[in-house]
């Protein structure tokens, strides 16, 4: 058996165009690697440059202009987007929050817009789309070519039995398409270690190997694929073709139709109505707030006709009584803006997870997710995101409009004290859990193809 | 002869099993992506119509002009017809530019917000010829001369009276038929389903944009097929040729589009947000300290204003006009910048033909980055026309109220027109800018000129190839 699986292993090693299509592979992982590594770089350079900034304080702390002065919150680039772009290719990176809830975003006119016409071509894409194409052309004749060729008459004519051929043929593939990829995999590893003003933390290395291992996982589903396709046909024009058909379908056509279908299946609340809900709800509450003040003013007016002397009396508990229906109706815009905002993101997230069980039908869909999820650049992480928003904007809130001891616009507030912007990506346990699903896919996926390729070729008729 | 030669050809093509694949597979993605996005359109074409019915009863609820501000105004771009066979930057194109009671523009959700949508390839028919069409006319290609030298059929068909040109002629000839058939087929289909299932309606202008884009698209898939025959007459076996195809095609269809904008921002960078900020907000200190005691010099002498209020109101005004004027000049400036980072990754990605056929699609569809950058200008200009508006109003109220009294606003016929709610029909329509269908193939003619260059030298090079060929 080790004599075999050494042959199979050599045999890809040896042949020309298996070491020119590894070298391409290699070539892009690289490549890509450095190109989106720089990009992380800069960004991460523009980010901190940006933050400094916007997080100086201008030396007027008065309450008033704490409650009108927008804070900006710059969405810090995610490492792991080096590797896995997902949606951290193109976010809205900079959010104003203000007292009344919801973030603002920016027009971004300042940003380059090309980059969203063309696929981003990141770890993922290379893997998942270009490897498994060539995986496809490299061993699309593993078995009908052997048979054409008539080797595999003369293999089988021999004493080995039949599963260990097909054992063999199966191990010594999946670690000759294997190897060269962890190569490809540790140059980008040294890179990232060598390269300065980069910080990689444990779980971000935690993350990486778990990329790397979905990586293995999807080489190894689609050359059980490829196999099984070779055992079931005839001539390899016909298994080239086919698994070129396959490949068409299941990595270009299901995962990029998940998304649209998801979309038309669930009909999520339409974005405008968001927005419009977002606009109304600080002017329902301001007409309450408007005729709260008005019931208030007569009243007033009644207890100072009622006794002229009372007027100073009556003036302070009308500004106390106007403060508290302000801070209530700030209060109802904040929390009916953060409501719109949850709703909003609830179903985003619904859209995301039925495209995601769309996607599961093929392997680069289950590939693409787990990836994202290890990486948490998809829902995951855009829900924290809008979370830790919401939840500045509600400290932010608390802070701003705490029981004023004085004059309300002008009482200083102590900043040691003022809410800071923290966001916290999901810990690497987390995104293994949401990824374990996908890989379990993968995982069966494989056993099935590897399983329809054994069956068949026991069965296989080599005259 | 060489009718006979092309003929033969044709069939054998088209008899072919890897054919009818293709031709299968090519047919069934476009249809597939054209139904989706179909629906999709129609989907968002009805929300469309939808928030502009709810945002007019919004702009009902206001009772004075001061809530009108508070709920804002909000401007959306209406979905493309267009943008089912190229969507581009349509998801950015559609987003809703909501205008407030303040200077800046807040940028709505995208239409297509989940972000499942930035990480899974959009699937148009632009994408199905950019990657599927031009992998699938190198694999008919890449064996049309290499495969036909180790299956023999070579040697005999050169040692007939047939010349060599004519041979390799009638080779291309009849690929480029059997690679039309199924593009022109999709196409039709997709238009078919569009327009009678789809219910989309299109003027002439956009018919005529597809047309061209469909142009475009047989430009697009002749370059990867003269590239295919090129490889295959410059060697010797299949499985060289095969992947020598797919290095090229690794290379032009993805390599170059994607790591080019990375090269781009080194070399032609953007200032960061904070120095646009920070020289915005020197305006401020630069005003005060320089022009403020200016006008006031000038405003102050008795003889010119009657009122200190009246003083203060024009140094107010004064003040604001020349703040804008000094945004608006950083904003040009960085807009600038941002526009000649566009033109770099522009012309510097064109020598890839993906590159090129999908700025060309998506300029011609309406969805291409001239068009967001068009419509962003002309998001700003309605910006300035809303703000003049909302001045005009101010300051007539402002007017108002110090010559009658600020409690008059609400009692008067006059204060109360003044004062009153903004509705929809006091505001301009907005409109998005259309570009000529004649601009945007103008526009394009670089991109048609390197797809027909690229392809013409290809051929040549597929010739000479050909003619050198050693068959034994």
């Amino acid at each position: 058996m080790r004599e075999l699986i050494r042959k199979e292993i050599l045999n890809n090693l040896l042949n020309l165009r298996f070491s020119l299509a590894y070298l391409l592979c290699s070539f892009l992982l690289i490549g890509s690697a450095a190109a989106m590594l720089s990009d992380y770089l800069t960004d991460k350079k523009l980010y901190e440059t940006n933050s400094r900034f916007f997080a100086r304080e201008d030396g007027d702390n008065s309450r008033g202009m704490y409650q009108n002065r927008a804070q900006t919150i710059l969405r810090q680039p995610a490492l792991l987007r080096v590797f896995v772009a997902g949606n951290e290719r193109d976010p809205d990176s900079r959010a104003d929050i203000k007292m009344n809830g919801v973030p603002y975003f920016h027009a971004e006119f300042r940003r380059n817009p090309l980059i969203g016409l063309f696929p981003a071509v990141d770890m993922v894409f290379i893997v998942g789309v270009i490897l498994s194409l060539l995986i496809f052309v490299l061993t699309f004749d593993a078995i009908s070519g052997e048979r054409e060729e008539g080797t595999l008459k003369v293999l089988l004519a021999s004493p080995i039995p039949r599963d260990s051929v097909i054992l063999a043929k199966w191990l010594g593939g999946i670690i000759s398409l294997a190897a060269p990829l962890l190569i490809g995999w540790l140059l980008v590893l040294v890179v990232l270690v060598f390269t300065p003003s980069l910080s990689v933390t444990p779980d971000d290395w935690a993350r990486i190997f778990g990329i790397g291992c979905a990586s293995v996982l999807y080489v190894a589903a689609m050359f059980s694929f490829s196999m099984m396709v070779s055992a079931m046909v005839r001539s390899s024009s016909t298994s080239v073709l086919t698994l070129l058909f396959s490949w068409a379908v299941l990595v270009v056509a299901v995962p990029s139709l998940s998304a649209p279908a998801a979309y038309l299946l669930l009909r999520p609340l339409p974005v405008q109505r968001t927005e419009l809900g977002v606009r109304t709800t600080e002017l329902e509450a301001n007409k309450k707030l408007q005729e709260e003040m008005l019931s208030l003013r007569k009243e007033l007016e009644k207890q100072v006709k009622a006794d002229s002397t009372q007027v100073g009396r009556v003036q302070e508990e009308a500004e106390k009584k106007w403060h508290a229906s302000y801070e209530r109706m700030q209060h109802a815009v904040s929390e009916g803006r953060i409501d719109q905002s949850r709703r909003r993101t609830s179903a985003d997230a619904g859209v995301e997870n039925l495209a995601r069980w769309i996607s599961r039908f093929s392997p680069f869909g289950c590939f693409q997710n787990a990836c994202i999820s290890l990486a948490g650049t998809g829902m995951d992480n855009e829900r924290a995101w809008r979370e830790s928003l919401q939840d500045f904007a509600r400290r932010v809130f608390k802070f701003g409009y705490a029981v004023p001891s004085g004059d309300v616009w002008n009482e200083k507030l102590d900043m040691t004290q003022a809410p800071r912007f923290e966001f916290r990506r999901q810990p690497f346990q987390a995104a293994a859990a949401a990824g374990l699903l996908d890989l379990g896919v993968l995982a069966v996926m494989t056993g099935i193809f590897f399983l329809a390729a054994y069956v068949r070729f026991l069965r296989m008729d080599i005259v | 002869m060489l009718l006979t030669c092309i003929k033969k050809e044709l069939l054998s093509n088209i008899l072919s099993l890897r054919y009818g694949l293709t031709f299968v597979l090519f047919v069934a993605l476009t249809f597939s992506a054209t139904a989706v996005r179909t629906h999709l359109f129609r989907v968002q074409t009805m929300q469309y119509q939808e928030a502009a019915q709810e945002q007019r009863r919004a702009m009902e609820l206001p009772t004075e002009f001061w809530s009108s501000a508070q709920l804002g105004y909000a401007v959306e771009k209406k979905p493309n017809p267009l943008s089912i066979v190229a969507s581009g930057l349509e998801n950015e194109l559609t987003r809703s530019q909501i205008f407030g009671s303040e200077a800046l523009i807040t940028l709505g959700f995208r239409k297509l917000a989940s972000p499942a949508f930035q990480y899974v390839m959009r699937f148009d028919i632009v994408l199905v010829i950019n990657l599927v069409c031009s992998l699938l006319a190198l694999l008919l290609t890449y064996d049309a001369v290499c495969g036909e030298r180790e299956q023999g059929t070579l040697r005999l068909m050169l040692g007939g009276p047939l010349p060599r040109d004519a041979v390799i002629t009638s080779k291309i000839a009849a690929g480029m038929v059997t690679l039309f058939v199924p593009l022109l087929l999709s196409w039709t289909l997709s238009l078919v389903y569009m327009v009678f299932v789809g219910n989309v309606q299109f003027d002439s202008r956009e018919l005529a944009a597809l047309a061209w884009i469909a142009f475009f698209s047989v430009c697009f898939t002749l370059v990867f097929f003269s590239l295919g025959v090129a490889v295959s007459c410059w060697t010797q076996r299949s499985s060289t040729s095969l992947i020598v195809c797919l290095f090229c095609w690794v290379v032009l269809v993805l390599a170059i589009p994607n790591l080019v904008p990375m090269a781009v921002r080194y070399f032609v960078p953007i200032p960061p947000e904070s120095k646009i900020a920070m020289e915005k907000q020197a305006i401020a200190g630069d005003i005060n300290r320089e022009l403020v005691p200016q006008w006031r010099e000038e405003l102050g002498d008795p003889s010119k204003v009657t009122e200190w209020s009246q003083l203060n109101e024009e140094v107010n005004r004064r003040w604001q006009e020349e703040a804008r004027r000094r945004e608006d000049r950083i904003d040009q400036f960085y807009g600038e910048r941002v526009a000649r980072q566009v033109t770099a990754h522009e012309q510097v990605s064109r020598i890839s033909p993906a590159a090129a056929f999908t700025y060309a699609a998506c300029h011609l569809a309406g969805t291409g980055v001239k068009d967001l950058l068009n419509y962003r200008k002309t998001v700003e200009s309605y910006q300035k026309e809303l703000q003049g508006i909302v001045q005009k109003r101010e300051e007539a109220m402002q007017a108002y109220g110090r010559e009658h009294g600020w409690g008059k606003l609400h009692e008067t016929d006059e204060g109360k027109k003044l004062s009153a709610p903004v509705r929809m029909q006091d505001l301009p329509d907005f409109k998005a800018p259309v570009l000529s269908l004649a601009q945007a193939v103008n526009d394009s003619w670089l991109d048609l000129a390197l797809l027909l260059g690229g392809t013409v030298l290809l051929f040549l090079l597929a010739v000479v190839g050909f003619l050198r060929y050693d068959v034994k």
